[in-house]
């Protein structure tokens, strides 16, 4: 007997919500990103992205600081689980495919200021 | 019951606050940045105070214990007082330095009134914890001023000891970071031990 697993609207994830686990899944493979580029990639609303990352953020999970007028969050290192947080979110992304896809839309690879496409 | 007003330090704040959820029933502890002003105000003033509750504590008790004391809760979960300057906040728990959980914490008692905080080892090691993974300069100095402050209470070895468990356990965190952070920390312990021998002999 075969069993699939039915993803549907209403499933929670690991994390809670599904939204909570993409963002996580996502973050765990660009290392740090902000709300509306992640709202982006993973075609989401702005404000479902703000609100999650709000929760993970008071609940220690990540954290965030100011760079310029941007909101950078990335998974909080003095979390008390932080390290194998990490390593599971880093697994989960890369065996899921839309997470992957998604990530792959954004160039993380440096450029230089001036260099032609 | 003290009552607060524009002139309570974060002391009188924290003793306040901790013997108003005590009374309800409710277990907190201050930790984070609040515990290093506790120890060292001198040296570190913070303008929030951080207690974490024991798993279950519920928020309408913890809400009710703090209404007398002026303190009102805001929807973000920050609770304010309308004079004084210090918010009181409620960080998930459980109390955890790195990746080790926090199962001991020092109780002072002051008149009718207690708090229940990390101990300064604690402080220091929470404090050095930011710098560890942050890079955080400020935090550094913070722990280094705390345990200059409590040279007496500080347990290098103990300190020691964890920040090797954290590099086997969960090796994400800088070993040159640590090495630097220790080598400063025997540095200004053993400082503040001999200025307190010499100013006892005088």
């Amino acid at each position: 007997m075969r069993y699939h697993m039915k993803v549907t609207s209403r499933s929670k994830g690991l994390f809670g919500s599904r939204p909570r686990e993409r963002i996580l899944k996502a973050v765990g493979l660009l290392e740090r990103s902000y709300a509306r580029q992640l709202a982006m990639i993973l075609r989401e609303d702005l404000s479902v992205v703000q609100r999650s990352l709000d929760d993970l953020e008071r609940d220690g999970i990540m954290a965030s600081r100011l760079m310029g007028r941007t909101r950078l969050f990335e998974l909080n290192r003095t979390y008390q689980h932080y390290a194998p947080l990490r390593d599971l979110l880093t697994r989960m992304g890369q065996s899921d495919p839309e997470t992957v896809e998604a990530v792959a839309l954004l160039r993380q690879r440096p450029r230089r200021a001036g260099k032609p496409v | 019951m003290k009552t607060l007003s524009a002139t309570s330090t974060l002391t009188d704040v924290a003793f306040a606050v901790c013997t108003a959820l005590d009374a309800a029933g409710e277990h907190a502890v201050l930790c984070g940045g609040s515990a290093a002003t506790y120890y060292a105000p001198e040296a570190y003033q913070s303008r929030d105070l951080d207690f974490v509750l024991r798993f279950g504590a519920r928020g309408p008790t913890v809400a009710g214990a703090l209404r007398p004391l002026g303190y009102t809760r805001r929807p973000e979960g920050l609770y304010e007082h309308p004079d004084v300057l210090f918010t009181v906040e409620f960080p998930a728990g459980p109390l955890a330095i790195g990746s080790e959980t926090i199962s001991r914490h020092a109780t002072y008692r002051r008149d009718d009134q207690l708090l229940h905080v990390y101990t300064a080892t604690d402080v220091v090691r929470d404090r050095f914890m930011h710098f560890w993974a942050w890079g955080d300069q400020h935090a550094m100095r913070v722990a280094l001023d705390v345990a200059a402050t409590q040279h007496a209470d500080v347990d290098i070895a103990a300190i020691d000891a964890w920040t090797e468990r954290e590099m086997r356990d969960a090796p994400v965190y800088e070993r040159t970071r640590r090495d630097h952070f220790m080598k400063s920390l025997r540095r200004t312990v053993k400082r503040a031990r001999r200025e307190a021998a010499l100013a006892s002999r005088r």
